[in-house]
């Protein structure tokens, strides 16, 4: 026991340097939206925070010139990230990504729509494990409310171990959407958006 | 930054499926070999290492899901009925089917061919069980479950802060005599010695009255970084830890040991005919033959109890029936009982003081601050908000807070410095040391 968590200072827990990613955490409704502008595709955006994650990770690791806000820090690496992504399939204007950065001062709006308090968080929680399906409900229930073990919880529900692990595997995805996604991904298209959308079509049909 | 095209491949799913699974499986069960192939695994690509951290996050943030955990600890059945799942017959089906390929991938060392017969075996069973019970099921499914109803409970009253926490139908059982109890015990510790032989004797128990008088009261203390070891008349054992006080009153007919302050483990002879009790503020916890812990928190207006039952069962709060077996850890606090049923290694590290050592696995920084702080007039202070969340696992000696800093410069790259002040004890200021 004693050798197995003094070992757990590896790459499983968090360090200091990954201080950008555990605070970019707390406003991941934020920076999706902000990437939202740059593709109304979900598994896009899915793709582009990950990348972000990545970068910021690796941001962390090299010496810090004086990180100001670490809010905008993260806004700015995601932006960095979507602006290559859109280089990359060879679609973006320089006169768009101009108007991107002038957008970016409507995310301090949305600060306020972040605060979410504890009592928030675990009515969130409660109606995330109220939607799972069946199985995955008890088997996380029983595993996180009432601590059974892998084993009891296969014995129990008749499952194979492995079961039990896939239905976790799950539950955790659906945590961590309920924690740092919000509805704000939805987000009504507004008049900048849409006008940005707009150009962001036109440019396509006369580069693609 | 680096960049190359492959960044966007279109894995981000993929890569966060096995990122859960990966916490999936540490959670349940890490084994050295699953240590290692996560290691190579996380180091493997930033992006990797992304998904899995931003995973556990979550992970451990949902540990605040434990607070709906009913009073008495009792699990609803419809959690425990296997021919719940028939109302999404494709649900299990569909898991197991992709069980193997994936341990395949994660290259689990045991899983690969022990896991995969089992599954399949196991699946057979389930699929012929199913069947038979899918006309209860049905029933079940068309009123909600108590289980249900609970989740449900809890979103209205967390919707309604104001609203009292007892109001949510769980704990109205345990609610009906809590008052009392509470009058009594608060009556017992806070008056003195006197009027409480008065109550005794106005109820008529003169053989009470009578052994109570008889009793002496020995008196155990320590100061901050101390421990103690007390063996008691009978061959019970006190292990007091830093800080700490306990009155211990024998008569013939009970063992009755105050916790004054601070946090003491009790290794109690066996003896039914007198019962072990241990009042702290007003909780009283009462054993035969057994061996647990409990500390008073009384650092605010709110008192606090923590018990930690290592052995054998204790009753919280007697005339409560309600028996709190080993590998609990309950808090008390105004006469409700929140337990909760953890692994025998987690036991071992909350216990681990009486070795004079502490044990973290991955508590927040700023709360392993607060546990060493307890030991040592030497303070460290978390000087720098955004390391207060790093998580912190290892054994370390409760009374060295300089070796905990160095070990914090060492890993994490923490700069300390140490403030020495004119009227008062030295402070180890802590910060992240980037500007």
């Amino acid at each position: 026991m004693e050798g197995g968590t003094s070992q757990r200072t590896g790459s499983r827990v968090a360090k200091i340097e990954d201080r950008f990613l555990l605070h970019a955490l707390e406003f991941e409704s934020v920076l999706r939206a902000c990437l939202y502008r740059y593709s109304r595709n979900v598994s896009d955006v899915e793709e582009l925070l990950q990348e972000t994650y990545a970068r910021l990770l690796v941001a962390g690791k090299t010496a810090q010139p004086n990180v100001r806000s670490m809010r905008a820090f993260c806004l700015t690496v995601a932006r960095n990230v979507a602006l290559d992504w859109l280089r990359h399939r060879q679609i973006v204007p320089i006169d768009l990504v101009a108007d991107m950065e002038a957008l970016d001062v409507l995310d301090e709006g949305a600060q306020i729509e972040e605060i979410v308090n504890a009592h928030q968080e675990l009515a969130l929680l409660a109606a995330a494990v109220e939607q799972l399906p069946t199985r995955c409900r008890q088997v996380f229930t029983l595993r996180k409310v009432y601590g059974f073990s892998q084993k009891e919880i296969a014995e129990r529900l008749q499952i194979s171990e492995n079961t039990v692990e896939q239905h976790l595997t799950k539950a955790a995805r659906r945590c961590a959407q309920v924690l740092f996604e919000s509805p704000s991904t939805a987000r009504e298209d507004n008049g900048m958006f849409a006008k940005l959308r707009r150009r962001m079509k036109l440019h396509d049909k006369n580069t693609g | 930054m680096t960049k190359t095209l492959d960044d966007f491949e279109g894995r981000a799913d993929e890569i966060e499926q096995r990122a859960a699974e990966w916490v999936a499986r540490i959670d349940l069960h890490g084994t050295p070999e699953d240590w290692t192939a996560l290691d190579a695994w996380l180091n493997a690509s930033p992006r990797h290492r992304a998904a899995f951290l931003r995973l556990s996050v979550a992970w451990r943030r949902a540990d605040e899901l434990k607070k709906l955990q009913p009073l008495s600890g009792v699990v609803d059945p419809d959690l425990l009925d296997p021919a719940r799942w028939t109302a999404d017959p494709a649900e299990d089906d569909v898991l197991e089917g992709r069980t193997v390929s994936h341990d395949a991938h994660l290259g689990h060392p045991a899983a690969t061919g022990s896991h995969a017969g089992d599954s399949a075996a196991e699946h057979a069973q389930a699929r012929s069980g199913g069947h038979a019970r899918s006309l209860r099921v049905v029933a079940s499914t068309a009123n909600p479950s108590s289980a249900e109803r609970d989740w449900a409970a809890a979103r209205t009253y967390h919707a309604h802060p104001d609203f009292p926490a007892n109001d949510d139908g769980r704990v109205s059982e345990p609610r009906s005599n809590a008052g009392v109890r509470r009058f009594r015990s608060l009556f017992a510790s806070r008056m003195a010695a006197s009027i409480a032989v008065l109550a005794v004797a106005a109820v008529g128990g003169l053989g009470a009255w009578y052994a109570f008088e008889s009793s002496r009261v020995d008196t155990y203390t320590t100061d901050i970084g101390e421990f103690q070891r007390v063996t008691l008349e009978d061959g019970s054992i006190v292990a007091l830890n830093t800080n700490s006080e306990v009155k211990v009153r024998y008569s013939t007919n009970f063992r009755h040991v105050d916790l004054v302050r601070g946090e003491a483990l009790f290794e109690v002879a066996k003896n039914r005919a007198r019962p072990f009790d241990v009042e702290a503020g007003s909780t009283l916890v009462r054993a035969v033959g057994t061996a647990f812990s409990v500390r008073l928190h009384e650092d605010d207006s709110n008192e606090r109890v923590d018990v930690v039952v290592s052995e054998g069962r204790i009753v919280i709060n007697p005339p409560s029936k309600e028996t709190y077996p080993a590998g609990t850890v309950a808090t008390v606090r105004n006469g409700r009982v929140v337990a909760t049923t953890v692994e025998t290694e987690d036991i071992t590290s909350r216990l681990a003081w009486t070795t004079g050592r502490l044990m973290f696995q991955g508590e927040k920084l700023s709360d392993v601050v607060a546990e060493i702080n307890r030991y040592n007039e030497r303070q460290l202070l978390v000087a720098d908000p955004d390391i207060a969340a790093l998580h912190i696992g290892g054994t370390f000696q409760a009374t060295d807070p300089d070796g905990f800093a160095r070990a914090l410069g060492s890993t994490f790259g923490i700069k300390s410095r140490l403030v020495s002040k004119p009227f008062g004890d030295d402070v180890i200021r802590l910060d992240s040391g980037v500007p």
